[in-house]
Order: C-alpha cells, then structure tokens, then sequence
C-alpha cells in the first residue's frame, strides 16, 4: 500500500503539520501610505471664516508641523529644536498632542494605525475609510474639529484674532465679491451664486463686527 | 468523435498562466518638481561642518531707497535689514534585497538592474513629498471656506495676495487633484474675455499628472502628495513664487569600503550594492542627504478648499 503523507507526522520525525501564514489583513492594517507624525501649529494671522445659515464664526486654520527627517528642519535624529526656533521666530506656536478638551479619546488629537509602509497618522477627529483596497476621503467629524478649535480659543491656547489679521481676510473676501458680481453681470446663470456670495460677506462681516465681543473667552 | 486533445486536458503541456513580454507600473503619481526655477537650491552641505545650511536674507537691491538729502547737508547711515532661514538636511533612504533564485529566473526585466534604476524615480518622489509638506506652512490663505469646492475667484485671490506682496514671478500652484478638478469645473463657467485665452482653454486637455498648464502664466501642477488640513476634510495646496521654498542637499566624499556604488548623474542620490553570500541576496541601498525648508513666508500663500 502507498504511503499516506496525510494527517500525522511522518513517522521517525516530529515535524507538525502547520498552518499557512499570512501577513496582515486590511482587517488590522490600512491600505494607506503611511505618514509621519505631525502636531498642530498656529500662526496669528492664520483664520478662517466658518459659515453657517444663521450666522458663522471665525476659528483658528491650524497648520502641521511633519515630523518628516529634512523637512522643514526636523533633524537627522527627528529633534523638532531647530524647527521649533525657525517655526516661533515666524509667529507659529506649535500646539502638544495633549492640548484637547477633557474626554477627547486617548488624550490627545493625532490617532495612529498600522498602514502600507508603516503608520498612518490622522486627526482624532477622522475616521479613515477604505473599500476594496481602495483608499477613501476620510469621515470627518466636523462638529467635533470646530469645537476642538472653539476649545483651543476659549481656554487660551490660542489667542484670539486680531483686527488686523480679519481685515486682511474680510478685504480679500471682498474683492472676490467683486469678482463674482461681475461674472453674474456678465452671466445672469451666475447670479445665484453673486447672492450667495453677497450673503455670505455680510455674515462673515457681521461676525468680525462680534468677534471682540465673544464672552468666555481667557486672554492668554 | 472521442480523444480530442483539449486545453483542458493539457495539464502537463500548459502553463496555467504565462508572463505578458513586460510589465507595466501599478497607477501612482510620479512626477516631480525636482529642477524647476521656482525652487531655490541652497546648496550643499558637503565639508561644511554642519547638517544645516543657513540662508542669508538681505536688504538690498532696491529694499531701501535713497532720499532726497539737501545740498550741504551730511547724509547719514540707512541700517540694513537682514533676516536668515535654516535648512537641514537628513538621510532618505530605500532598501531592496533580491534573491539570486529570483534574480536568475527573471523574465521581465524584474532585476538588480531594474531595482538599481528604480533609485532615482523614488529620489524624485521623495524630493517632491517633501517640497509639497511644505505648501500649507504659508500664513497667507485663501479659500472659498472648508468643504467648498474651489473656484476661479480663488485662484486669483492667491494670485492677488502674491501680487499685493511683490512677489516676483513667474508662480506656481500646487494643487490636490480635486482641488484642480474643482478648479477646472468652475472654469467651465467662465464667461468674457478671460475664457477666451489660450492658455484657459488648452487646461481642460488631460494631461494627467504633473504640470497640467497654466493660467495667467501660473503653472499649475496637479499632486496627490498635497497634505490635507481641517481634520482630513479639506487640502492645503499652495500658491508660490521663486524664493518661498529652498531645498539643500549633500553627497558623502567617498563611500569606503563599499562593494559597489553608483552616482546616478542629475541627482544626489547614490546607491549601493552589497552582497550577502550566504544568503545568496543582494541588497541594493539608495541613500541620499536632502533637506526642505520655507524661505520666505510673503512669497506663498496656502490654498484650502475641499478634498
């Protein structure tokens, strides 16, 4: 009878039927390209108006210091020393991971997960999304991101905006204006969107006439 | 009839499938900036007895004007205004190991060879990651407001904001890939004389990746390496002239003690090969010293718009 190299070890060796291996699944890893770590960074004349039907406000649009080895002087040992000086002779201050409201999950604003390459670092406030291997836009809690930036206003972490840094964005946002009344001159389908614009420079104004009377707020 | 030789009875005499006579590169972006005017190349870092090179900034040149002085009168010291800008360089880096079994029953091209060349389109990529991190760090912004499409009007409010700057041209904008596809669906709109420009109509030819054209004499390049802002909801492109951006790099003196080492002309990567015996691998290495920095704030502005 032929031998049978099914089921048990062979006989005279204790080598054990073994179960294939396979790599990490898209269950624990991401198809996104992994990234290096970053924290915020805030400048003061960095704003941005935030619309809604009722009425918008303006909130800090925080930027992102990489700590990427090269760029932008994070150093060959990824010592953010350098870049720090460069970042604050420039105006920036550049907020720790820890800075968030109480109840924020694990503390802090940047989430890691296992990704292509290494890891994928993202807001606390995203969620990433995949589809057959595919990388999505990430689901972005917007409510959350904009209280976080109220937060970071409110407690003193960043100071609140000048007149001066309003009145750069409230101009340029009124030569748009400009603009797109002159295209709906031009183009009557265009109108809708000269109101919609008009609209919403009279909200944004009226919320830079608000902003020096917003209460709760500490100086820092 | 009976015995007909089937395909599928040929098992010993087909393959269940056969390489194609090449191969063809998996869909990802690959073009770079590197060489382009608009980017400042500070120099090198080799022998100079630091990993960072520091960009002197200085008045001159017109950023003080004479004035008017009476005849006789002593005309007295204008001090000049200096600033400076850091940039530091680090190691980049990209390993491959093949094995000599693999090596040997390549049919494509698949090879030592073939991951040596592969160093200098990661070196391009690399340098153009780093350059493009940099384009949200401006604290000039425009933008038609988080998760809103962006517009004509857009653009030339950054445009605007370079000019009300002095911002010497030519410019360029570096762009998410929705933010131009926004960009140019907002410019289907367009009516008047501007529409009727050559350059405003040759930007609705695809052209792919890479430089996609230019308006008002802005080129205009498409990148998905553009970082994002506003918790993933929105990009941060950027808008910039020459002198915003600086990049410096550096080349070791001699690499020794190596087995085989290879100075791919135009760039300042170098790669290595290094052979393991035992394990019958060989190892190729790209290394390269390179370092990216904003050099003036004024000169760029960041774009943000939706993602």
């Amino acid at each position: 009878m032929a031998h049978d190299f099914t089921g048990a070890a062979l006989p005279g060796s204790a080598v054990p039927e073994t179960a294939p291996t396979m790599g990490p699944s898209l269950e624990t890893r991401l198809p996104h390209l992994a990234n290096p770590a970053w924290r915020f960074k805030w400048h003061p004349h960095r704003w941005q108006y935030f619309d809604g039907p009722e009425g918008g406000e303006w909130l800090p649009a925080l930027g992102t210091v990489q700590y990427d080895l090269g760029v932008g002087n994070i150093d060959k040992g990824g010592s953010d020393t350098l870049a720090r000086v460069e970042l604050e002779r420039s105006g920036w201050r550049v907020l720790p991971w820890e800075c968030v409201p109480p109840g924020t999950p694990n503390g802090r604003y940047i989430r890691a997960f296992p990704a292509r390459g290494g890891t994928y670092h993202c807001t606390a406030w995203e969620t990433p999304r995949h589809l057959g291997g595919r990388v999505l836009k990430s689901e972005t809690d917007e409510a959350g991101y904009r209280e976080f930036l109220r937060w970071l206003v409110r407690e003193g972490h960043v100071s609140p905006p000048s007149e001066d840094a309003l009145e750069l964005i409230t101009e340029a946002q009124k030569a748009k204006l400009q603009q797109v009344r002159a295209k709906a001159g031009k183009n009557p389908g265009r109108a809708a969107e000269a109101e919609a614009e008009e609209a919403k420079t009279a909200r944004m104004l009226a919320a830079t006439r608000a902003e020096p009377a917003r209460a709760g707020r500490k100086r820092s | 009839m009976a015995n007909e030789v089937l395909y599928s009875s040929s098992g010993d005499l087909r393959l269940t499938e056969a390489l194609a006579a090449e191969y063809r590169l998996i869909l990802a972006d690959r073009f770079s900036l590197m060489g382009h005017p608009a980017i400042v190349y500070a120099g090198n870092c080799e022998q100079s007895g630091s990993t960072v090179i520091k960009v002197p900034l200085a008045g001159l040149g017109g950023y003080d004007r004479m004035a008017a002085v009476n005849e006789n009168a002593t005309s007295s010291n204008t001090a000049l205004t200096d600033s400076s800008k850091t940039i530091t360089v680090a190691r980049q880096a990209l390993q491959r190991q093949i094995s000599d079994l693999n090596e040997m029953v390549d049919s494509l091209g698949i090879n030592v060879e073939a991951l040596i060349a592969d160093g200098v389109g990661a070196y391009a990529m690399r340098w153009m990651e780093m350059l493009v991190s940099l384009v949200d760090d401006f604290s000039n912004t425009v933008g038609p407001g988080s998760g809103v499409d962006l517009t004509t009007d857009d653009f030339f409010s950054a445009q605007f904001t370079l000019m009300q700057n002095s911002v010497p041209g030519p410019y360029l904008a570096v762009l998410y890939p929705v933010q131009l596809t926004d960009l140019l669906a907002d410019l289907r709109g367009e009516v008047g004389p501007w529409q009727l420009r050559n350059d405003v109509q040759d930007l609705f030819t695809a052209k792919g990746s890479g430089i996609v054209g230019s308006l008002n004499g802005i080129e205009i390049v498409q990148s998905s390496l553009v970082p994002t802002a506003n918790a993933g909801a929105d990009s941060a492109g950027g808008m910039f002239g020459a002198g915003a951006i600086g990049y410096a790099d550096g080349l070791p003196r001699a690499v020794r003690g190596a087995g085989e080492v290879i100075f791919p002309a135009g760039t300042r990567l170098y790669t290595e090969i290094e052979r393991d015996a035992s394990g019958a691998l060989t190892k190729i290495v790209h290394n390269a010293m390179l370092g990216f920095a904003e050099l003036e704030d004024l000169r760029g502005v960041t774009i943000i718009s939706d993602r």
